[in-house]
């Protein structure tokens, strides 16, 4: 158990550089600093996050089962909760969503998706499941389908997808507060543009722009990191 | 080669999990066909990644790994798989993603007349939502009109022009309320695509309700 108390260590240490930043305002040189040693530290931690989901489906490993259980639970049901699930029904979809976790593990390709983003989709779409009770149109990466129809290869990328993951966080730590709330908004409580545009009485509009000005900037940011 | 792309906001609620089923439909069904938006809606998955490993943490309950590792020792519930065996041009028009909404192959669907040209066979309705497919004759021109919500369209085969843009496989259109369009399918062979509607049609030109497909409903 000593490594989940290092891996619960660590994350408290740098934790939410990029949601203390909010608060913090736009004097962000030490947390650009601080940011940036964190960022080699996490990136080191989600490689062994990655390797806990291949034990979890190379050999059904449960000591690796309960080091992703101790890191992304707590997470997951904190994120639910922001989304406006109630503790009860957080607990619920976490639950269900770490469960799939392992049955899922075999379909864990680190090329396609970080530990994390593969787990944030999971729990993702059990929410719309669950709580939303909508249907969620999915994409099946398996079907030969993208193969005979898809014209465009996918991105090519020299980095992978840990790696593009700390270029996120970097750009995230450098977005102007305005656009960094409504991305937060879009994302930690996935809101509408609408539901945004409501709360923080702004015109739908300029939720719009601000999103797509941050987007623009941030795949500008990561096709230059490619270069 | 694929030239309209759902653009970033709407990929960004499809990546964030507020996009609507209907829309989500149109999305995930372009991806099937894109790998540049794939990558985008990845790179865009990464930023809710980032949001949750910087985020909060809640205490989960006292049991909650017992009862995780107890739901995973259970026997697996047998999937409601009422999957339809799919004939090859179905299975090379359709995108994965739309399969489910099809009851049956492509040709034996309800397809209703729906003016000049048109077929339409409805996926589905719901509050105020419609889905479906439309089959236009080569050549057809869809009556001119403007809608009161929004028209989303995803071109499975042939195309059509509208106004100065052209829409071929793969590609999608968002049309909003404002703007009067008439679309004319392309010459070589007839146009399929898979269409959102979020509000009723209305008629500008002369021509007659009846032989308007975006009327109906
Ligand atoms: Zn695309």
């Amino acid at each position: 158990m000593q490594a989940v108390a290092d891996i619960q260590e660590s994350t408290v240490a740098f934790k939410s550089v990029a949601l203390s930043r909010n608060m913090a305002g736009p004097d962000n040189q030490h947390v650009t600093m601080r940011g940036f040693s964190a960022n080699r530290r996490k990136n080191d931690e989600m490689k062994k996050m990655a390797e806990f989901i291949r034990a979890v489906a190379d050999r059904e490993d449960r000591d690796a089962f309960r080091q992703l259980f101790a890191f992304y639970a707590p997470r997951l049901k904190a994120f639910l909760i922001k989304n406006g699930a109630t503790p009860g029904d957080a607990e619920e979809v976490m639950q269900e969503a770490m469960t799939l976790v392992w049955r899922k593990a075999k379909q864990f390709d680190p090329a396609k998706a970080s530990a994390s983003t593969w787990i944030y989709t999971i729990a993702r779409n059990r929410r719309i499941d669950l709580i939303r009770r909508a249907k969620r149109p999915e994409l099946d990466p398996e079907d030969p389908f993208f193969t005979s129809v898809s014209e465009q290869p996918d991105g090519e990328q020299e980095y992978s997808r840990t790696e593009r993951e700390t270029l996120v966080r970097k750009y995230l730590e450098t977005l102007p507060a305005d656009q960094l709330q409504v991305v937060q908004k879009a994302f930690y409580e996935e809101m509408t543009h609408q539901e945004i545009a409501a709360e923080l009485d702004m015109p739908l509009g300029t939720v719009k722009s601000r999103i797509r000005i941050a987007m623009r900037r941030l795949r500008d940011q990561l096709d230059r990191a490619e270069l | 080669m694929i030239t309209h792309h759902p653009s970033d906001e709407y990929l960004v609620e499809y990546a964030a999990g507020s996009l609507p089923e209907a829309e989500s439909l149109v999305v995930a069904s372009h991806l099937s066909m894109c790998g540049e938006c794939r990558a985008r809606v990845e790179t865009f998955e990464s930023i809710g990644a980032v949001l949750l490993e910087d985020g909060e943490t809640e205490a989960v309950s006292a049991n909650a790994l017992d009862t995780v590792m107890g739901m995973i020792a259970a026997t697996k519930p047998v999937e409601a798989s009422r999957r339809i065996e799919f004939n090859q041009s179905t299975l090379r028009l359709i995108p994965p993603p739309l399969r489910a909404y099809l009851d049956a192959d492509l040709d034996n669907l309800n397809w209703k007349r729906a003016g000049r040209g048109i077929q339409e066979a409805s996926l589905k309705q719901d509050e105020g939502v419609r889905i479906s497919l439309l089959r236009i004759r080569p050549d057809q021109k869809v009556p001119s009109h403007t809608h009161t919500g929004e028209e989303y369209t995803l071109i499975l085969d042939g195309g059509y022009k509208d106004g100065f843009a052209h829409y071929a496989q793969g590609d999608v259109s968002h049309v909003d309320g404002s703007v009067d369009h008439a679309p004319v399918a392309d010459p070589h062979g007839p146009c399929l695509c898979l269409t959102v509607r979020t509000g009723p049609a209305q008629l500008t030109g002369k021509i007659g309700r009846i032989l308007n497909p975006f009327i109906r409903g």
